[in-house]
């Protein structure tokens, strides 16, 4: 892919690359700082992509691990919440909105596989392509994220 | 559920930056995705050769000196790799392209010494990455984290030409680690080739430079374009940012200031930089 391909993608994706950073880091300026740094890397490493068709895994693969590293300097330090959704509503909107907290607090590793495939809508095999692990350990992950959050697995279709 | 799920995930509100930094990101990475083109493009017409002088130089320390003897027709200066190192184990993942200079100019044994300085500037910055990147893992593992669920922390080195004519080399050597961004640093390297001389701010912007400097950097942090995107910087802040500013040309061979990163805003601005009048 050249350099004009790989702009058009990026921009066309900005809003979902910056909303899966934020899942992270729970703060505007690192996210900014995330999306960033994962624009500069991929393009350095943009003669390396032999299927244009993965180039989305393949950046989020940049993405998350910019994310983690950013948790992993940050870890001794007070952590950053900027804007989690006010706990003050009632019903099903208060369920989700524990739920989803319940979600930002898992570990990293859990967290991608939920992020990836529930909220950004990608295949267990992108997921697993930009977790870095093989479609068996994406899929064990998922599991276990959802045992977790203690969630109905009927309710959430795991798919491939 | 999951819908509700996915609805306050869409919801997170997007800053209004955001397209700004992604453009600014793609401008400055597409700028070193290209110097890195432009020094590949130097060496290609010679490439088979280069090649096999690149092989050699790895091997035969004797010849990496015999090789500046080599008479080049056509290009008074290159830079090119001359070593290529890709290794890992459990605690990091390196991967170095070693630059050096060959020039074809006059008394040019003055380039040998700054290939000497290249290669110790990354042995020392490579060395201090991976006694971080060890410390890290030892701090992990003791702290009962799993061996399993550890990432190698990346350490890169690579080099960008900014600007290369018959009397004037510039270019930089970059390190990258990804512990941190803010422990990603540039050397910068800029040479009178006829003298082997390295080039100062005052020779290439004149005297009353820093002055001239200040200025635009006001201009640059409080002007109608800020929009609030720098921080507003004291006389102080003003002059430890201009004294922390590295050197470096552009593609039309002018001088250029490039400023720290959280010296003038916070990270999302990158390291900005100023092109001197």
């Amino acid at each position: 892919m050249r350099g004009e391909g790989f702009a058009d993608f990026v921009r066309q994706n900005e809003a979902s690359f910056y909303r899966i950073a934020f899942s992270y880091v729970r703060s505007r300026e690192d996210a900014l700082d995330i999306v960033q740094d994962s624009i500069e890397k991929a393009l350095r490493k943009l003669p390396g992509l032999r299927d244009d068709s993965r180039i989305k895994p393949w950046f989020c693969r940049i993405l998350v691990n910019e994310s983690i590293d950013c948790l992993r300097r940050r870890r001794g330090t007070e952590p950053v919440d900027e804007s989690l959704p006010a706990a003050d509503e009632t019903g099903r909107r208060a369920e989700a909105l524990a739920l989803y907290d319940a979600v930002s607090k898992l570990p990293p590793k859990y967290k991608t596989v939920i992020v990836l495939r529930f909220f950004e809508d990608m295949k267990l095999q992108e997921v697993a392509q930009a977790a870095g692990c093989n479609l068996s350990t994406a899929k064990s992950r998922l599991y276990k994220a959802l045992e977790l959050l203690r969630v109905e697995l009927k309710d959430w279709e795991v798919g491939l | 559920m999951k819908d509700e799920l996915k609805d306050i995930y869409n919801a997170t509100e997007l800053p209004e930056e955001l397209p700004g930094v992604v453009e600014a990101a793609l401008r400055r990475g597409e700028r070193r995705a290209r110097s890195r083109r432009r020094s590949l493009r130097i060496l290609s017409p010679m490439a088979a050769a280069l090649a096999a002088f690149v092989l050699v130089l790895n091997t035969v320390p004797t010849f990496a000196a015999a090789m500046y003897e080599v008479p080049v027709l056509g290009e008074v200066c290159r830079v090119l790799t001359v070593r290529s190192s890709h290794y890992a184990d459990n605690t990091k993942n390196v991967d170095i392209e070693v630059p050096a200079i060959d020039v074809e100019l006059g008394e040019a044994g003055w380039a040998e010494s700054v290939n000497r300085l290249i290669e110790a500037t990354i042995d020392y910055e490579v060395a201090q990455s991976e006694a971080r990147a060890e410390e890290y893992y030892q701090a992990y593992i003791s702290t009962g984290g799993d061996p399993e669920d550890y990432r190698p922390i990346d350490i890169g080195v690579d080099y960008e030409v900014y600007y290369a004519s018959d009397s004037v080399l510039s270019f930089a050597v970059i390190k990258t680690e990804t512990l941190a961004s803010a422990y990603e640093t540039f050397h910068y390297y800029n040479y009178d080739l006829t003298t082997g001389e390295e080039l100062q701010i005052s020779e290439l912007a004149g005297e009353g430079w820093r002055e001239r400097a200040k200025a635009q950097l006001v201009e640059l942090i409080s002007g109608p374009d800020a929009d609030g995107t720098y921080w507003q910087l004291d006389e102080a802040g003003l002059e430890e940012a201009l004294d922390a500013a590295q050197l470096r040309l552009d593609g039309a061979g002018r001088p250029v200031l490039v400023f720290q990163k959280y010296s003038l805003g916070p990270g999302s601005t990158g390291r900005p930089e100023l092109v001197l009048d």
